[in-house]
């Protein structure tokens, strides 16, 4: 048995359309797969949806937490990348259509789909905490200096 | 055409990257095979406006962007117990005390909007929200194609965000899946706004002048778009700078082996054009510098549709 | 009483006016004037006033930056500090340890702060570089992003963090400090504004240097700074005349400017500052000579200051 996450629109399902965009997709489906064949669907909402930031890693946080083994993905960012990677989540590339979650879940059980090794977008990064100011720690406490230039 | 998007980067500014995009919009647009849409996410000094007016001013629209979060303090709630300066609660140095040494207050400029005073003090008397941290401004040129351009606020950490949100909105205006080719300014320098520039490119053209502070940045830009694995190709500004140094700046370009779309020599009507706001093509077609940006023009059309 | 050493900020709001070319050649002139002199580079994505003056760099330092780092035998896995962390830079799953990502981190600390076991140990990683360097009888000091990384104020902070400390210990060790920006109105230039006992931003006489100067001194007002700006390329096709109106009319004072000269482009190229004593560049050029304009000016504006703070005393 596999539970396979896919990204999706609306409120998720298996006739909702597959969203590329995986930390800022509206609803997660996930789709319980064994011997071939569909057995259950689960969905949730993407509680990363508009997140300040670390959206693709929180979004991760949601498959890990739901038993997701398998994720059907059509843009994916480094943090997401690496993120799903440690939790060893599969990854599998969406085809670049618009495509239901029905028939992408159908692609991956007859093996049609291409397995990913890592990020296929780079990182927005912007997002957040990556572009301020950082006074890394003026206030580390003691007489040592925060920031540790000490070291 | 297949759409593509391409940018101008440069790894500081001033060296000629606002200019040579409004050219290679300019020529885009007189171009009947291409329908192009220019962007400007130099967010924090957009300029491109300044060449490129729009045709009407009503048709200027804006939409103010929140993607800034900073902390407030909610007096009421403070039972003064002084921990959250004197515990050290922000890490930015931006809770001080005010004159009277009694309540807390919040440098805005400083704040990061991080959330650990709102975690930290236990009467929640910070909270955090979003500010406007800038706008998104689009409009139909006078030249004819759309303009989008970000702009960011006084106070803004979040330059690359506006970026990647400007990015999004010009996918929804209007006319946009008719465009065949997005030009883009970016910003200078290597952080975070021009990493959301670039994330995405079909091609990104680095622009330098053959100095030693031009090699050392084309060099760090260079760096950045690598990462990203997409196809660039160096422009050189001021081409034929009499310098000593012109001699290890080519010598560079051949050990590496990158690609050099074009060379601009050092021309006045690139001054000139830019004094009056114009693209240089527009102002001086004949000039030299013109006809450099022309064969540019014609060899990046090759690169993003013949070579991929 | 002997004096505190001046503080003096180069800065525009784009780049490529020239910035860099005023802070290396103010601190010249000072130099020849017999004044100990400090120069910061704080142009940290790129810093390139050693290339102007044929420096090296020396002395590298690294600029360190807090890292959350999970102490396994300590954490109860409880997610605490994971559901607190606003960028979400701990991913936390039911039952697993949670895994920080340093690309999203803001380095505020909460984590550390708030973790009941006190399982997150202040770990830190390397996000630049300062050095420090002596060239043309001058101190050099700059400071260096690591490419990829974002943090530029942090940068800056420890380079005025250095330059406290030796405000700190040796008060008298200079007469002049002055200090480059990095292009731009941001949290790493407000710094180096901050510190400013004078602010000059440096323009250029077209609609693009008017609007850059009016960001930046956008800024500047708000922190209350006192200011004159330089316009440089003045000479730029008969533009000067309208420009320094418009200046005027905004009530923004100017320090001097400098025309288009070969003998700058020159001096830029080969790594030589045009108002070096030993340089050979032409004393009677214009640039040259529009530079001992400016720099009288700003004595006579630091005299000024001088005698309006000890009125103020
Ligand atoms: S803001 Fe909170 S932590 Fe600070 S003094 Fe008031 S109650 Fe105490
Ligand atoms: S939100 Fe973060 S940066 Fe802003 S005041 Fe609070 S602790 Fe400081
Ligand atoms: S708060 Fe501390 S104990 Fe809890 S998961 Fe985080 S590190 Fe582990
Ligand atoms: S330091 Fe702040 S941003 Fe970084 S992991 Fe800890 S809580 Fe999150």
């Amino acid at each position: 048995m596999v539970i396979v996450a896919v990204p999706s629109g609306g409120n998720g399902g298996l006739t909702s359309i597959l969203n590329p965009r995986f930390g800022r997709c509206e609803s997660f489906t996930f789709v319980t797969v064994e011997d071939g064949e569909i057995k259950q669907v689960k969905t949730l909402p993407n509680a990363a949806s508009d997140a300040m930031g670390g959206a693709g890693i929180q979004a991760a946080q949601t498959l890990g937490n739901n038993n997701a083994t398998v994720a059907i993905v059509g843009n994916l960012g480094p943090n997401a990348a690496q993120a799903l990677g440690s939790l060893n989540i599969k990854l599998y590339q969406a085809p670049n259509q618009q495509i239901t979650v029905k028939d992408v879940v159908q692609e991956y059980i007859d093996g049609n789909l291409q397995e990913l090794s890592g990020a296929n977008v780079g990182s927005h990064f912007g997002m957040g905490g990556g572009f301020g100011r950082g006074r890394g720690g003026a206030g580390g406490g003691g007489g040592g200096r925060g920031r540790g230039r000490n070291l | 055409m297949q759409k593509k998007q391409i940018g101008i980067i440069s790894g500081k500014g001033g060296v000629g990257k606002t200019s040579l995009t409004a050219s290679l919009a300019s020529l885009a647009n007189n171009d009947p095979e291409i329908s192009p849409i220019i962007m400007d996410c130099d967010v924090d000094a957009p300029n491109l406006a300044l060449i490129l007016p729009a045709e009407n001013e009503k048709s200027i629209r804006t939409k103010d962007t929140y993607t800034t979060l900073k902390a407030t303090f909610l007096e009421e709630k403070c039972i003064h117990c002084r921990n959250c300066i004197e515990e050290n609660y922000c890490e930015f140095n931006a809770l001080e005390w005010d004159q009277n040494n009694k309540i807390p207050k919040i440098k805005y400029l400083a704040c990061e909007g991080c959330g650990a005073c709102q975690v930290l003090c236990l009467e929640h008397a910070f909270e955090i929200n979003p500010v406007k941290s800038g706008e998104i401004i689009s409009y139909k040129t006078k030249k004819g194609p759309n303009l989008v351009y970000g702009k960011t606020q006084l106070g803004s950490t979040t330059s690359g965000k506006l970026v990647s949100e400007s990015k999004e909105f010009a996918k929804n205006l209007e006319g946009f899946e008719e465009n065949d080719l997005i030009i883009i300014d970016g910003p200078p320098g290597i952080g975070c706004p021009v990493i959301a520039t670039v994330s995405g490119l079909d091609y990104v053209i680095t622009i330098c002048e053959p100095t030693p502070s031009g090699l050392h940045d084309v060099i760090r830009a260079i760096d950045v778009v690598q990462q990203f694995k997409i196809p660039f190709g160096i422009v050189i500004n001021k081409s034929d700078l009499k310098s000593s140094f012109q001699e290890e700046f080519n010598t560079f370009i051949d050990e590496t082996g990158y690609e050099v779309l074009g060379r601009i020599p050092f021309d006045l009507s690139i001054a000139q054009a830019m004094s009056h706001a114009e693209p240089v093509v527009d102002y001086a077609p004949e000039s030299k510098a013109s006809q450099a940006i022309q064969e540019i023009y014609i060899k990046l059309k090759d690169q993003i549709w013949n070579h991929n | 009483m002997p004096e505190k050493a001046k503080i003096i900020t180069v800065t525009g709001g784009k780049g490529g006016t020239g910035k860099t070319l005023v802070a290396v050649n103010l601190a010249t002139m000072f130099k020849n004037a017999g004044k100990r002199v400090l120069l910061i580079d704080g142009d940290v994505e790129n810093p390139n006033t050693y290339l102007l003056m044929n420096g090296e760099l020396e002395n590298k330092a690294p600029v360190y930056f807090f890292k959350p780092s999970i102490i396994e035998t300590k954490c109860s896995k409880c997610g605490l500090c994971s559901k607190n962390c606003a960028t979400h830079a701990l991913l936390h799953v039911d039952g697993q340890y949670p895994i920080p990502f340093l690309t999203v981190c803001s380095g505020c600390k909460l984590c550390y702060k708030i973790c009941p076991e006190e399982a997150i140990k202040e770990d830190y990683k390397t996000i630049g570089w300062t050095y420090e360097t002596k060239k043309n009888n001058m101190d050099l000091w700059i400071g260096e992003l690591k490419p990829s990384e974002a943090r530029s104020a942090a940068v800056v902070e420890a380079l005025l963090d250095n330059l406290k400390e030796l405000l700190e210990k040796e008060p008298q060790k200079y007469d002049i400090i002055v200090l480059d920006t990095a292009p731009g109105a941001h949290c790493d230039v407000e710094l180096l504004l901050e510190s400013a006992d004078l602010i000059v931003p440096v323009t250029e006489p077209t609609k693009f240097g008017k609007l850059d100067l009016l960001r930046i001194i956008e800024l500047i007002e708000l922190l209350g700074k006192p200011y004159k700006a330089i316009i440089n390329r003045s000479s730029l096709l008969g533009f000067k005349e309208k420009f320094l109106e418009e200046l005027e009319r905004k009530d923004i004072e100017i320090l001097g400017d400098i025309p288009l000269d070969d003998e700058i482009v020159q001096s830029y190229c080969q790594g030589d500052p045009l108002m070096d004593e030993n340089s050979n560049f032409n004393k009677e050029g214009e640039g040259y000579k529009s530079f001992i304009t400016i720099f009288e000016n700003l004595n006579k504006w630091i005299r000024e200051k001088k005698t309006a703070s000890m009125e103020g005393a």
